[in-house]
């Protein structure tokens, strides 16, 4: 049986439909489906359609907001394709958000941990190369990269039938990617730093994972991350995957194109689909240029540049050491010899500033920082260790999560807008001015004061599917503005603090709010007129989602507005508030509590009326004050009265006797 | 009120013509003029001892006097004016008696009279500073204003 909630979402006695139409049976687990994550079998209450599944995003992984955005529920061929997303009940119980995606045609390729047998080149052009690459092309398309390319992500139903790209949306770009399957300059990252890449790069996933059904087994296998990266980096991608290994002429010729060291020297998919031509292209590429004499740092020796900006991105305190003492020049200038890479390098080190501990330690990142940069151009930018392109600031904020030190970092990286220090080392791969641009809109956003700004709020704003990790709203999958206030009334059955609106929902409403409320998030940094700034932002929230009542938050609230009626002057008229403001929460009904708070007519007919009763006990003061100030007068006016009446009855005596007397 | 500090000295011109008047009574009635100086005389010691400008409380003991000495100075006229009735009016003690009783009663009202009515003032003025004030703290109560300085 369906209903309808509050919000407006489709519910069935399992939770709430994605999209309206679709119901996560997450006691139905598919293993290996969802590229990575799991993946659940889904019931579609619309359609009724067979074939769908639901994949699940880790909480602080977000999916991808632009890519599903922009795929919409159009499906692209020979890609498992995103239909809808939303959140709904996961394993457990536990809230969490599923992306919907057509089911693939069969099993995957190759599981995650185990190889498979060789194929043919035949099998690996016609099943592998061309479907692949056409899919690729269009994604590409639709302005979408997929960065999820390697066996155990290629599904097919039988044996010679062409392969599907699996899910690549559920998490954040490359990010359950292994080193293997990425260039350096992204194996490099951290997973969620990976960024949205390039068509070369899902051409470059392609290319190894052609290299991979070719052998039948992972190449460099047993090495770590780090030693697979270091190994492309010294050796080139080609020689360090296929070393040794035989391969067949046609099928090397065109791996050595799609592993390329520059992302420009790859074949696109439109000629990937024509193996003739894809072989037949020939990029001349100047090999790396490698040292007469290695420079010895502790994570190994160092023969040529890339492997040198490597390094010391990985070590930024043994790089920075060797930069600013020169050794690093010499190096550059007597074994490498390239006298032109340490010029540049030299005006890195002399932009270098900072005076205080601080200053100097930021002086130092950014110096390396520039230096990774000239050293090696294709390489992500790097920042105290940590390697992440621009565009995935986003999802390495949600996965710093709490990490208090990854945060300061990421921080400071902002603050120092290493971001654009980065960018104008390397014009030659991209125009330095947008990113300037983006540095300084960043760090303004980060150094937005109040409970709206810092950190938190970058991280809601440049990641639209992350969840707001309130106390309030734990075990709560509060994506969008509109779930907030339904998750907030649930919580308000058991408030765990005296004010609903905390930082983290300030920071998660700032990001998520189509109107500037910025004005009303600073005043929740202020004791006293905090509770009135929460009602005020609440009841335009339930005006906004038209939500009828919400007697909870109401009830939560009422307590600390009670002193927000001392606005009001007049006593008899606070008395007759405070019965309103009952009656208005009592009803749930916020915008009418903030009515009876903030009418304006009212208020200033209290002020006007407050203003006349002032005016009179100025004037009863003035009074008393004569009449204490008149004592001497009075005393004064009292013997004159006294004495004529004195005088005028002496006088009527006289006159009677008189009149008496004459009479007689 | 007698003995007064500030009383200033009384005119020349006047007290001339004061003694001419009584010189004139002596010689034409003189039984009269002793009858009433003996009537007066309290009237006469307030006149002297009175030092303030406007004299009020001369006026009022002389006016009470006059009141009560008009009777048996009338009578004395009536019947001559001569020193035998002035001697027979002068020997009945009530006559003298009740002319400087009146003038004693009219110095004591002269004193009174400011006292009561300052009394009566004092509890008017006190009566509307009390309403005031009553008037005030319900302002206060009702609007929040902040109480009087003490």
């Amino acid at each position: 049986m369906q209903t309808q909630n509050e919000s407006g979402h489709t519910e069935t006695p399992n939770g709430p439909l994605i999209g309206g139409a679709f119901a996560v049976l997450a006691d139905r687990p598919l293993l290996g489906l969802g590229g990575g994550c799991p993946a659940f079998a889904v019931l579609d209450h619309r359609g009724g359609r067979n074939g769908l599944i639901a994949v699940q995003s880790r909480l602080e992984a977000p999916p991808r907001a632009a890519v599903l955005s922009a795929l919409g529920n159009i499906p692209v061929e020979g890609v498992v394709s995103p239909l809808a997303h939303g959140p709904a009940p996961g394993p457990g119980g536990v809230p969490a958000w599923f992306v919907i995606c057509s089911a693939p045609p069969g099993p995957p390729v190759w599981g995650e941990a185990a190889a498979g047998p060789a194929w043919r080149e035949a099998e690996l052009l016609n099943c592998l190369l061309r479907p692949a690459a056409a899919a690729l092309e269009r994604l590409h398309a639709r302005h979408v990269t997929h960065r999820n390319i390697r066996p155990a992500n290629l599904f097919r139903a039988t044996s010679g039938a062409p392969v599907t790209l699996g899910c690549g949306w559920a998490a954040p770009p490359a990010s359950l990617q292994p080193a293997l399957f990425e260039p350096p300059y992204t194996a490099t990252c951290l997973p969620n730093g990976r960024g949205e890449g390039s068509l070369a790069d899902d051409v470059y996933a392609l290319g190894v994972t052609l290299l991979c059904l070719a052998i039948g087994r992972l190449p460099m296998e047993g090495l770590d991350d780090d030693a697979i990266v270091r190994r492309k980096l010294e050796v080139g991608s080609f020689a360090a995957l296929v070393g040794e290994e035989r391969l067949p002429s046609g099928i090397a010729d065109i791996i050595r194109g799609m592993l390329a060291e520059d992302p420009d020297h790859r074949p696109p998919p439109v000629l990937l689909a024509d193996p003739a031509a894809a072989r037949a292209r020939r990029v001349a590429a100047r090999p790396a240029q490698r040292a007469q004499v290695a420079l010895d740092m502790d994570a190994g020796p160092v023969w040529n540049a890339r492997v040198l900006a490597h390094s010391i991105a990985t070590n930024p305190e043994q790089g920075a050491r060797l930069l600013r003492s020169g050794v690093v020049d010499r190096w550059l200038r007597r074994s490498l010899g390239d006298s032109a890479l340490a010029a540049r390098l030299d005006e890195a080190r002399r932009q270098r500033g900072g005076d205080t501990a601080a200053e100097e330690a930021r002086a130092d990142a950014l110096l390396v920082t520039r230096a990774a940069a000239a050293l090696d151009p294709l390489a992500p930018l790097c920042w105290q260790g940590m390697r992440l392109w621009p565009d995935a600031l986003g999802p390495v904020l949600a996965g710093a999560g709490n990490d208090e030190v990854r945060c300061h970092s990421l921080q400071e990286m902002i603050d120092a807008e290493a971001l654009a220090a980065w960018a104008a080392m390397r014009p030659e791969r991209g125009d330095p001015l947008p990113l300037r641009g983006e540095a300084h809109q960043l760090r303004a956003l980060m150094r937005a004061k109040g409970p709206g700004g810092g950190l938190r709020r970058l991280r809601y704003a440049l990641n639209p599917l992350l969840r707001c990790t309130s106390p309030s709203l734990e075990g709560r999958m509060v994506v969008r503005l509109a779930d907030l206030l339904t998750s907030l009334e649930a919580a308000a059955a058991n408030p765990s603090q005296p004010l609903p609106i905390d930082a983290e929902i300030a920071a998660f409403m700032a990001a998520r709010h189509e109107q500037r409320i910025d004005g009303d998030l600073a005043l929740l940094a202020t004791g006293d007129r905090a509770a009135l700034a929460q009602l005020r932002l609440l009841a335009a929230l339930q005006q906004r989602d038209r939500i009828v009542a919400l007697p909870g938050i109401a009830a939560w609230l009422k307590p600390q507005l009670i002193p927000a009626l001392a606005v009001w002057h007049s006593r008899q008229r606070r008395t007759v508030m405070q019965g309103a403001l009952e009656d208005a929460g009592k009803a749930g009904n916020l915008p009418g509590m903030l009515a009876v708070i903030e009418d304006p007519t009212q208020r200033e007919i209290d002020a006007r009326e407050a203003k006349v009763a002032a005016d009179g006990v100025a004037a009863i003061d003035a009074e008393l004050a004569r009449l204490l100030s008149q004592n001497a007068a009075r005393t004064e006016t009292a013997r004159r009265i006294g004495e004529e009446c004195a005088l005028a009855s002496a006088l009527c005596c006289l006159a009677v006797a008189t009149m008496a007397a004459v009479l007689s | 009120m007698a003995g007064r500090a500030n009383a200033a000295p009384r005119g020349g011109g006047r007290m001339w013509l004061l003694g001419m008047g009584c010189g004139l009574l002596l010689v034409m009635a003189a039984p009269v003029a002793i009858l009433a100086g003996v009537l007066l005389l309290p009237a006469g010691i307030a006149w002297q001892m009175e030092r303030a400008q406007a004299a009020t409380m001369t006026r009022i003991v002389t006016t009470a006097g006059l009141a009560m000495a008009i009777g048996p100075i009338v009578h004395l006229w009536s019947n001559g004016a001569g020193w035998a009735m002035t001697v027979e009016i002068l020997s009945d003690i009530r006559t003298p008696a009740a002319c400087w009783a009146a003038q004693g009663g009219a110095w004591l009202a002269s004193e009174l009279a400011p006292l009561l009515v300052g009394l009566a003032l004092n509890l008017l003025a006190a009566t509307r500073a009390a309403r005031l004030r009553s008037l005030r703290k319900r302002l206060e109560a009702d609007w929040g204003l902040p109480p009087a300085a003490s």
